[in-house]
């Protein structure tokens, strides 16, 4: 974990790419319609930026997250890429659910709390 | 000295995690939304390199860990529901904030102090987790 942290220290602020990150043209509008500023960096303000609204988002994602991670007993790295790659179809079963919730978040909750 | 070799690597997981923008919540977005292959190539590539690491693995018995020691691959956890289900919340939640687990460490490293709530919410999440457990079906 530490390390993981010192990797994002090298690469995020000891060599940052400059400029947004490159989205699709369509990706750029769904942004726009979101009310998203799309400048600087891997996130926008909007979300990441200590407010009460996002704190309550932050921690409740967060909290999803810690929760949906024990209880699966693995997260994107464990199942989708691990566990697929040693062919074991709990981890299917996990990569399904796990991207079968960031579609349904993402399409009908973020839209409006960003 | 002996953790050199797990922080090692952690550098180059957290390094890849920031430079794929994997800890991106745009990237993750327009992931979510089918709007490029660029995470999903990111993904595949991930899965094809551990498959064939694995498979190398397995056919040389000579590889050895760090440690000198056989390495052999654990199964997940037992259990059916608990996959699907699990996988479900925290979908949920990695579809709200843009952030899975690997990737809240490296953008904290990064400096985000919104990585930081999202980590002490996680952190609260495996301690519910931890209170409900047994009423859980797994």
């Amino acid at each position: 974990m530490l390390g993981v942290a010192l990797g994002g220290f090298f690469a995020g602020v000891i060599l940052p790419d400059p400029g947004p990150v490159q989205l699709s043209a369509a990706a750029v509008d769904t942004m726009a319609g979101w009310g998203v500023s799309h400048s600087e960096g891997l996130y926008p303000p909007e979300v990441y930026d200590l407010g009460l609204r996002n704190l309550v988002v932050l921690a409740i994602g967060g909290i999803l997250v810690g929760f949906g991670t024990r209880y699966a007993s693995g997260c994107t790295s464990g199942h989708a890429i691990t566990g697929l790659a040693t062919l074991q179809l709990k981890s299917l079963t996990a990569a399904i659910g796990i991207f079968g919730g960031g579609m349904l978040s993402s399409h009908f909750i973020t839209p409006f709390i960003v | 000295m002996r953790y050199i070799p797990y922080l090692m690597l952690g550098i180059v997981f957290g390094f890849a995690l920031i430079k794929s923008e994997a800890a991106s919540w745009y990237r993750i977005m327009e992931m979510f939304h089918f709007q490029s292959f660029k995470m999903y190539g990111v993904i595949i590539t991930a899965v094809l390199t551990a498959f064939v690491g694995v498979e190398l693995i397995k056919r040389f018995t000579s590889i050895k860990s760090i440690e000198g020691s056989i390495i052999t691959i654990p199964q997940k956890a037992e259990g059916k529901a608990r996959f699907p289900l699990g996988g479900l919340i925290f979908g949920l939640g990695w579809g709200m904030i843009g952030l899975c687990p690997g990737p809240i460490f490296a953008l904290v490293g990064a400096g985000s102090i919104g990585a930081f709530i999202v980590l002490l919410g996680a952190l609260h999440g495996t301690w519910l987790y931890g209170l409900v457990r047994n009423k859980l079906p797994h």
